[in-house]
């Protein structure tokens, strides 16, 4: 008969229109069969996935952003540190532009009134500084690179007598990056002893008078010994060098009591 | 239990394969085959052999649904063995009641030896049952496909079984224009 022709062919049709009219008692675990075709729930499924996933993305990009923001940033900002000096950088001069255009940088050497000069920079030292560590002969040396940020960094360098203790000199140099130079990376490449000589013993020191944390690499074959710290953002290097068998000094305790100082 | 479970089972050639079948499906296939037979015993007969069927055909085949799949066998198994009765001058149930209301879809005109392509029928009731409203469309399929009853329809959707009547009759006859418009004439 045709009527069962028509039977037989609707026994043929999607299985899906067969599920959704299955008779929802009859099956002993219904979810697994005769839950009907929920076209507009998994449409507010997938909406409700989207909407996660963009709000997801859109915060992975916003923290990557910010982060991007915070390291781009983090050293442009000068550090304004009452025991060394002050340091405001204005404008970089036309005449130090055209003198650092030649690639890839040049460090320039001045004397504290010809940096001035050469950079506009009204640089201060604190009368502190001065009296306790920074003496006769400060050198003021900056780094330069082509580029966006033309200052890499500021370094500050004296040198002085050690005075009664012992014969030689105590260095100080204080680092200030103003560009894309990290002062840890400064760090990391300065505590490299393969930089220097490989036979540097290293260690650390936590001042109890001022909270510094620093650390040492002590040569003892050549008589010099360095120390770096962190304060403020601004990478310190404090190094001795004397004749310490002559004079029976221990540089590295000699170091401790300077960065004892500070504070 | 659910269905990749206990095609698992089939697979694995497991006997209590059947035993779960049986637990999760056995009202089902039971409600399809005694629709169309009228009978409980007819009715069981055809479950049990819905479920040797599965046996015989899992592996190699593994059915994304097993519901519909069992429920096809057993529908088949139930219209085979509703014919025979027919030719035996026994039976009831629903089919009479079906098959008279389907003559609606189809032409007086005895045209049973025109061949007709099967897969391209289907392809159009598909295409009808996605045109159709959602809740006539299962309605269309309870009394159909599973050969439910109108009152129990009309209870099930909680509308007056005039109402299911009216929505059948309705359907019957988009699919019969259908069926005349797409060139089918059976």
């Amino acid at each position: 008969m045709k009527q069962e022709k028509i039977l037989n062919i609707l026994g043929q049709v999607d299985e899906k229109y067969i599920e959704e009219a299955a008779p929802e008692e009859l099956v002993m675990n219904p979810p697994a069969v005769i839950y009907p075709f929920r076209g507009k729930g998994k449409i507010k499924t997938a909406l409700i996935a989207a909407v996660i996933i963009i709000l997801s993305c859109t915060a992975v990009a916003a923290a990557a952003y910010l982060y991007q923001v915070y390291i781009t940033n983090r050293d442009t900002v000068l550090p304004s540190y009452q025991i060394t000096a002050e340091l405001n950088i204005q404008t970089v001069s036309s005449d130090a532009l055209k003198e650092l255009s030649q690639p890839p940088y040049q460090i320039y050497k001045a004397s504290y009134a010809g940096v001035e000069d050469y950079l506009d920079i009204d640089l201060l030292i604190s009368d502190r500084l001065e009296s306790m560590v920074l003496g006769d002969g400060v050198d003021i040396q900056g780094s330069y690179t082509k580029g966006e940020r033309p200052i890499t960094s500021i370094t500050l360098r004296s040198r002085h007598d050690t005075g009664a203790a012992m014969s030689g000199y105590i260095d100080m140099f204080v680092y200030m990056s103003i560009g894309t130079k990290k002062p840890y990376e400064q760090i990391t490449e300065i505590n490299n002893p393969e930089l220097r000589e490989k036979d540097a013993i290293l260690s650390e020191y936590v001042s109890e008078v001022n909270g510094i944390h620093a650390k040492f690499a002590v040569y003892e074959t050549i008589g010099y010994a360095s120390a770096y710290f962190v304060d403020n953002g601004i990478l310190y290097s404090i190094s001795v060098s004397g004749f310490a068998e002559e004079d029976h000094i221990d540089l590295a305790e000699y170091l401790k009591g300077l960065i004892d100082t500070f504070g | 239990m659910d269905d990749q479970q206990i095609v698992d089972l089939y697979w694995a050639r497991a006997k209590n394969a059947i035993s779960e079948t049986a637990y999760k499906y056995g009202r089902y296939c039971h409600y399809i085959a005694y629709n169309i037979l009228r009978n409980n015993e007819d009715s069981e007969e055809c479950v049990n052999d819905t479920y040797l069927k599965a046996w015989d055909i899992i592996p190699p085949q593994r059915p994304d649904k097993l519901s519909t799949f069992l429920g096809k066998i057993t529908r088949n198994f139930a219209l085979d063995r509703y014919k025979y009765y027919r030719r035996e001058k026994r039976g009831g149930g629903q089919m009479p009641l079906v098959i008279d209301e389907l003559a609606e879809c189809v032409s007086a005109a005895d045209n049973t030896n025109h061949i007709i392509d099967d897969m391209v029928l289907v392809d159009c009731i598909n295409r009808f049952l996605t045109a159709l409203p959602a809740e006539t469309r299962k309605i269309f399929m309870r009394r159909y496909w599973y050969f439910s009853p109108i009152k129990e329809i009309a209870n099930d959707f909680s509308i007056s079984e005039s109402n299911v009547k009216m929505t059948l009759s309705r359907a019957r006859n988009k699919l019969k224009q259908l069926l005349e418009k797409e060139g089918f004439e059976l």
